[in-house]
Order: C-alpha cells, then sequence, then structure tokens
C-alpha cells in the first residue's frame, strides 16, 4: 500500500476492514491451528497419490485386515498344538496359533536385520502363518516375521503411472513416483512373505487405508467446498431478490425455504437420493451427492441473506445510491451483497461442516460413494457390524480424519466470527448459534 | 399471541400438502419399485406379483372390452394387436407374433402407449400402471379421511408400524435431551463462574470435540467401547430374556441398552448447551441487577443462583422443541450404527427396499414433528420472556 499520508502523521495507514479482520483473527490461536490443519489436510488430499505408498484400488488378498504400522504390529504366539494324520496316516504334530497386538513393537522401526540402529526406518515382513485347530481346520494368520526387517525407501518408482496431484479428479498431474514405499528389489523372497507399508493399516480387501484416507479426503473435502459454493450462490441470489423486492417473490420465496426447512435435513436427502438412478459413473455420482447437498443447504443460508439485505436496504447508502439512479441489479450487487460479505464468509465456513457430513452420512449409508472410489464415509461404511470393529478396530481411523476436518473448520468459522463480530472487542460474550 | 399461533397453525395443512406432494413425486421418479426385484424372479408366479401390485394400488386391471378398443398401436417400433380367440384373455400380438396367448413364451411383458405404461403378466392379463398425480391423489383422499396406506414390505397399515418405531426414536431422543440438559447446564455455569480457570478451558475444548466429532465416528467409537469393555449391550432395546425380569429389572436392562446411544446422540446438543450457558451466564453476571444485587450485600451463592443463573437459563430450557425436532432426523445414524429400531432406521430401511407408503407416511409424521417442535419453542420462549414480540 502506498502512502498517502501527510508528511506530519506518524500514524500507519488506516486498515481496511478485510485487513482488520485478517489482524484479529492471527491474534486467534485457535483460529489459525484450524486454518493450519485444514491446510495440511487439502494438501496431502491433494498430492495423495504421491503420499499414499499405493494406488487408491490395490487390493491384495495377501494383507486383508492387517494393522497400523505406525502403532506396532501383530506377533505370531504358539497357543496349543494339536494332532493330526498326515496323507500318509502317520500322526503328527500341527501348531496353533494365534496373533498378538503389541504396542509400538515392531511395526515401522528403526533397526536393520541385523539389529543395528539406522535413521531410514524399517517394516518387517509378513508372514502368512498356517494354525490348525483341533477339528483339522486351517486358518491363515498374518504376523510379523521379526528376524527380518525391509527398509523404507523414499521416492521409489512405481510400475503403474498414477495421479501425483489432482483437485478431486480435475487437473490431474500424472507421474510414477511415490513419496516412499518399499523398493521391488527389497521385498525379501519367500513364499509366504508379503511386505508392504501399511502405516495405519490395511482394510478388509488388503488395500492400505492411508492411500485410501487420502484418496477419500480429495473427496470428502472437496465436496463441503463445492457444495457451500453453490449454496451461497443460490442463497444470495433468493435471498438478494426476497429482501430487496419483498412483496410476491418474497412471500413465495420464503415459503420455499420454509418448506425445505420443514422436512428433517437426512430424510429430504435421502429421498431426493432415492429419485436418481444408481447406475452413475463416479463423476456423475460426485456432482449427484454436491447437488443434493446444496438444494437441501442454500435454504437456510438464503433466509439469512434476506433478512441482511431487508435491513441494509434501508440504510443510507443505499438510498442514496437508489436515488443516484442505481438500477435494482446494480443497488443490489454493489451496495447490499458486498456488505453481507463477511456474514456470508463467516456462516460458510461454519456450514462446511454439515455438508462434508452429509457426504459421510450418505456413502455410509451406502447410498453416495461407491467401490471402488474412496471417500471417507465410504471406508467408515467398513466397520458396521461389531465383530468386524472389534478384530479391526483401526478401521474407524477414517472418522478421525473426518472429526479434524470438521474440528479445524469449526476453529476457523468461530475466528473469524469473532473477527468479524465487532462486539468480540469491546468484551461483550458473543452469542452462541442455536 | 393467540393469532401467531392460530396463523402458524393454520400453515400447517398447505405444508403437509406440498410435503407430500414433494416426497410423493420423488419417489415415483425413481426407477423401479418395490416389486421389480420380485418381478425378475423366475421363482416368483408374475400373476401372483402383478396382482400384488394391483392391490397396492400400483396397477389396474383392464377388461376385455377396454383392451379391444385399444385395436393396433405401435410401441419400441413394433405394431402390437389384442384379438380375441374366445379364451377368457385376449391373444397379444407383436408385428403379428403371438407374444401372450397360446404358443407364448412366458415373460413379463411392458409396454407403452402414448404416456401410459401397461404390463401384462403370463396369463395374458393386461393392467395399467397408475400415473404419479392419479396416484396421489387416490392416496390423498384416503389419508385425508385417516388411511395412510399399507407398508408393501410388512403388509401391515403404515401407522402401526410407525407408532412403534417413533415411540423408540422419542425415548432415545428424550434420553439424549436429558443428558444434554444435565452434564451441559452445569458444566456452562461453572466455567462462566469461574472464566479462564482450568475448567472453563477444558469445558471449552470439551465443547469444540462435542460440537465437531460425527455422529457416525462417535457411535462407531462407542461399539468398539461396548465390544472390549463388555459394560454395555450392543444393539436392540433390551436383552433377549427381557421377559424374564422383574419390573425393576426391567426398568433396569432397558436404560443399560438406552445409555451409550443415548450419549452419542446428546453429545452435539450437550457441547452446544454448554457453550449457550456459558455466554448467558456471563452476559447476566455482567448486567446492573447482579452489580445492585451484590452492593446490596446478597451473598455470593444466592446472586448467582437466584438472580443469574435464573435469567441464564430459561431461555436455554424454552429452546427443547428445536433440540428434540432436530434430534429426531440426528438420530438416523446412530439407530443405524448402534443397531437402535427406531424411526430413522425405518426411514432408511423403507427407501432401501422402496416401500413407498411406508418412506412417505414416515416423512410427512417427522415433518409434522418437526414443525410443532419449533411453534412450541417459540410459543415458550414468547411466554418465558417478555422481551420476544411475536408477530
Amino acid at each position: 500500500m502506498t502512502d498517502t499520508q501527510s508528511p506530519q502523521s506518524k500514524l500507519p495507514p488506516p486498515r481496511g476492514p478485510w485487513e482488520m479482520l485478517w489482524h484479529r483473527l492471527r491474534k486467534n490461536k485457535l483460529a489459525m491451528s484450524g486454518a493450519a490443519i485444514l491446510l495440511v489436510l487439502y494438501l496431502i488430499s491433494c498430492f495423495g497419490g504421491f503420499i499414499g505408498p499405493y494406488g487408491s484400488n490395490e487390493i491384495n488378498k495377501y494383507t486383508v485386515k492387517y494393522g497400523p504400522m505406525l502403532l506396532g504390529g501383530y506377533v505370531i504366539e504358539k497357543i496349543a498344538e494339536v494332532i493330526d494324520q498326515d496323507e500318509n496316516f502317520e500322526e503328527i504334530i500341527r501348531d496353533t496359533y494365534s496373533r498378538k497386538w503389541e504396542w509400538f513393537e515392531g511395526g515401522v522401526h528403526f533397526h536393520d536385520t541385523a539389529g543395528n540402529f539406522t535413521l531410514r526406518p524399517h517394516v518387517h515382513p509378513l508372514r502368512e502363518y498356517v494354525s490348525w485347530d483341533a477339528y483339522g481346520e486351517t486358518e491363515y494368520i498374518l504376523a510379523e516375521d521379526r528376524s527380518i526387517s525391509v527398509p523404507v525407501s523414499f521416492f521409489i518408482e512405481a510400475s503403474e503411472p498414477h495421479e501425483i496431484f489432482s483437485l478431486c479428479g480435475f487437473f490431474p498431474i500424472h507421474g510414477k513416483t511415490h513419496l516412499m514405499g518399499i523398493a521391488a528389489e527389497d521385498h525379501p523372497t519367500g513364499k509366504d512373505l508379503h511386505t508392504g507399508l501399511f502405516l495405519l493399516g490395511t482394510d478388509i480387501l488388503g488395500r492400505d487405508l492411508w492411500t485410501r484416507i487420502l484418496y477419500g479426503g480429495q473427496i470428502s473435502l472437496s465436496v463441503g467446498l463445492i457444495g457451500i459454493f453453490i449454496s451461497i450462490s443460490i442463497g444470495l441470489v433468493i435471498g438478494g431478490i426476497a429482501g430487496y423486492f419483498g412483496g410476491l417473490a418474497d412471500f413465495w420465496l420464503m415459503r420455499l425455504v420454509e418448506l425445505l426447512l420443514a422436512i428433517p435435513g437426512l430424510y429430504l436427502i435421502l429421498t431426493l437420493r432415492y429419485a436418481i438412478p444408481d447406475e452413475l459413473s463416479p463423476r456423475q455420482t460426485y456432482m449427484m451427492i454436491v447437488a443434493i447437498l446444496a438444494i437441501v443447504g442454500w435454504a437456510s443460508i438464503g433466509r439469512m441473506i434476506r433478512g441482511m439485505v431487508l435491513s441494509l436496504r434501508e440504510s443510507e447508502y443505499a438510498l442514496a445510491a437508489r436515488a443516484l439512479g442505481g438500477s435494482s441489479a446494480r443497488v443490489i450487487m454493489r451496495h447490499l451483497l458486498p456488505n453481507t460479505a463477511s456474514i456470508v464468509i463467516v456462516t460458510a465456513t461454519l456450514y462446511v461442516p454439515y455438508y462434508i457430513l452429509g457426504e459421510v452420512a450418505l456413502s455410509f449409508l451406502g447410498f453416495g460413494i461407491t467401490e471402488p472410489d474412496s471417500s471417507w464415509g465410504l471406508l467408515l461404511k467398513d466397520c458396521q457390524g461389531s465383530e468386524v470393529l472389534k478384530y479391526n478396530p483401526w478401521l474407524v481411523t477414517p472418522g478421525l480424519f473426518i472429526f479434524l476436518a470438521v474440528l479445524a473448520y469449526n476453529f476457523l468459522g468461530d475466528g473469524l466470527r469473532d473477527a468479524a463480530d465487532p462486539r468480540a472487542f469491546l468484551g461483550v460474550s458473543r452469542k452462541e448459534k442455536s | 399471541m393467540l393469532t401467531f399461533t392460530l396463523r402458524r397453525l393454520l400453515s400447517i395443512p398447505p405444508l403437509v400438502l406440498v410435503v407430500s406432494l414433494l416426497t410423493f413425486l420423488l419417489l415415483k421418479a425413481a426407477p423401479g419399485d418395490f416389486y421389480s426385484q420380485q418381478e425378475a424372479d423366475p421363482a416368483r408366479s408374475l400373476t401372483e406379483v402383478l396382482r400384488q401390485k394391483e392391490s397396492s394400488g400400483l396397477l389396474v386391471r383392464l377388461s376385455q372390452t377396454q383392451l379391444e378398443e385399444f385395436g393396433e398401436f405401435r410401441d419400441d417400433g413394433s405394431m402390437w394387436s389384442f384379438r380375441d380367440d374366445g379364451e377368457k384373455v385376449p391373444t397379444i400380438l407383436r408385428d403379428g407374433i403371438v407374444v401372450r396367448g397360446r404358443s407364448a413364451s412366458r415373460s413379463l411383458l411392458n409396454f407403452q402407449i402414448e404416456s401410459t405404461k401397461y404390463q401384462c403378466d403370463d396369463e395374458g392379463v393386461v393392467y395399467r400402471k397408475v400415473g404419479p398425480i392419479e396416484s396421489f391423489f387416490s392416496w390423498f383422499s384416503n389419508a385425508a379421511s385417516g388411511d395412510f396406506g399399507r407398508s408393501y414390505k410388512f403388509n401391515r397399515p403404515v401407522f402401526g408400524i410407525i407408532a412403534e418405531r417413533l415411540w423408540n426414536t422419542l425415548i432415545l431422543s428424550i434420553a439424549a435431551l436429558l443428558i444434554a440438559y444435565g452434564l451441559g447446564i452445569p458444566l456452562g455455569i461453572f466455567a462462566a463462574v469461574k472464566p479462564n480457570s482450568l475448567v472453563d478451558h477444558s469445558a471449552g475444548i470439551l465443547a469444540f470435540i462435542g460440537l465437531s466429532i460425527p455422529t457416525v465416528f462417535s457411535a462407531l467409537l462407542a461399539v468398539l467401547f461396548a465390544t472390549y469393555t463388555g459394560w454395555f449391550p450392543i444393539g436392540d432395546m433390551r436383552s433377549l430374556d427381557y421377559d424374564l425380569f422383574g419390573f425393576w429389572g426391567k426398568i433396569g436392562d432397558r436404560l443399560h441398552h438406552l445409555f451409550l446411544p443415548a450419549i452419542v446422540l446428546g453429545t452435539a446438543a450437550m457441547a452446544g448447551y454448554m457453550r449457550q450457558a456459558r455466554g448467558n451466564m456471563i452476559e447476566a453476571l455482567g448486567q446492573d441487577y447482579v452489580r445492585t444485587a451484590r452492593a446490596k450485600g446478597v451473598s455470593h451463592n444466592s446472586v448467582l443462583f437466584k438472580h443469574a443463573f435464573r435469567n441464564a437459563v430459561n431461555p436455554l430450557v424454552t429452546l427443547f422443541g428445536y433440540s428434540l425436532a432436530s434430534l429426531l432426523s440426528g438420530s438416523l445414524l446412530v439407530e443405524i450404527v448402534m443397531n437402535w429400531p427406531g424411526l430413522g432406521r425405518l426411514v432408511f430401511e423403507a427407501i432401501s427396499a422402496k416401500d413407498e407408503p411406508l418412506v412417505l407416511a414416515s416423512v410427512l409424521i417427522s415433518t409434522l414433528l418437526l414443525v410443532f417442535g419449533n411453534l412450541v419453542a417459540d410459543l415458550l420462549l414468547a411466554l418465558v420472556d417478555p422481551r420476544v414480540r411475536l408477530s
């Protein structure tokens, strides 16, 4: 900004309203940490193909339901011996195994096979142990073979090209590099050995959960942004028209808003989804979810904007603009709506979580994103059923990411509201949203 | 206030009409119906399925004379005609080839004349598909006299099914609300009395967590907790041996089952109440009447609990109408994850099965509850706070 002040003045140049908002926001630690969390979440999702060690749908039938290597590893335990007969009817002794989770033992560790400390992280390969029970039934149990350590390599080349960067499927940049992974030449050879870098474990199809979460974030996080953008656009247009013109337009538009608000949200979403055919391409599914959430979501925003425009319409500057011969469109677009900008931004930030949660609910219920795509709601769908959850508790990890994203948006939104609300300066407590 | 109440009440019938029409059209716009799967099932007799569809009001059987009036018509690029061969049902020909009647293959026959769709079973009985507007009016005239139809899936009047499930959802929502009030308000008040204390800060963080945790996630965590500790039952409202318990045993069993779902459902509301109670209390403590009371020498506790507390909490208590309405729809995910036989799960299952009368009635009932809940909340707020004017 150029200094247009008179040379005598020692005062800094006056701050514009956005600058003041930013200044106040910067002091709010919670809001800034929320913004930082969001930045990280969006960045890692966009670069998901690069950061994740595997492809988004790399099914591996040998590594089904293995725990998160960041937190420890499974170790095999012999729990019993059973006497069985081999093919020549000779008695032989078979072992019954069970696996035990050890927290922060094994998994990602920092020593090589010889036991020497290295800075390079290592993982143990997973071995399939055959466990026999007293009835002669066999079961394959996947656990670490702690006698071997495999180094984790950085910037490895994958055999297939994949998206290194993409904005939820748009503007993809293709490449072959993964940030980390296990190089093909490091894989130990052995029939029962299956080496993989599963930082957060694997899902019920043996896919790396961390990679799936990264790819899922592209969808779950962008649904919120695009959905709120559409909702705000509809809300601004309809709220602006209703508030400015009043009369019949106002009456009917507000009845429409009341209609949308009168039906319980999730029921309306499900009914709208019901009307759409099931056979959709992934891109169409995505568009459909965004459209449904935006249609349901604009109503409350539209009503709020209408209320603000209604009061701003009578303000002196709006009167002046009209007196100077400004057309209705010009008065609405140039004078009224920009004055609702700060509140619109605050509302948008606080509403984004509803869109994220809406996508999660739809996909979780089986009406949204479907396999082989990934979204955080779809990933949570795998944990339905207490048995699955009991033996594979790491499958709830995607919920943690949803929680983090919503929390960060709430932090940021609260901070923005305080910063946009001048009363926050006077020490008057803010009214909570009910 | 009377006019306000009357006007709000009068706005309900048109709302119900529009909501039911909207829901109805959305349901009809969906491809296929409840019977689509049965029609494709070779093990089911088509005659039987179509007869069921007729008794559900989806089809109307056409008489012989009506069919003969069609003469010849064109659909899908083929010529269709009906011929009376002296049998019970007419012979149907497509491009001159017999498709129903003697020496014809047996499968469901769909054809369309102008915009009306027809179905024909393997015996040659022709039905006309009832159009959405027509079936809406017949549904609506029945509904106006109190008959909301029968569920396709349960083959029972929808009201009986919904009443049962709604009661379960109400129990869950009220329990969640009690937890939200019982924990949220004391915590919020305590945080406000000692602002910037450890309690205040941890309550603030707790509130953020409670408001941000997705219901699906917290419900899954609760299930995980229950499986690992074994302290709580997972799913359903009562144990299998419920009938063997005594009176108190029954109540205890129900509370035991209710506890976790109610906590999960109540978390967000609790966090909201806590923040609001804190805000209201801080505002109340800054008011002149509190200073006056202090100056008069009223004891600290008396000022807190007689003067400030009542003013801070009054508006909160009246909010239960809004909360109940939002909990009703919010319980859907909890009910599905925690296997609670409530209205939300019913709607979800009905939508999955395309059980239209059930979906329609459930959406209507929950809409009514939401609207009434909001109305009660508005009225209560005006009753306890003379500054609120309803117009």
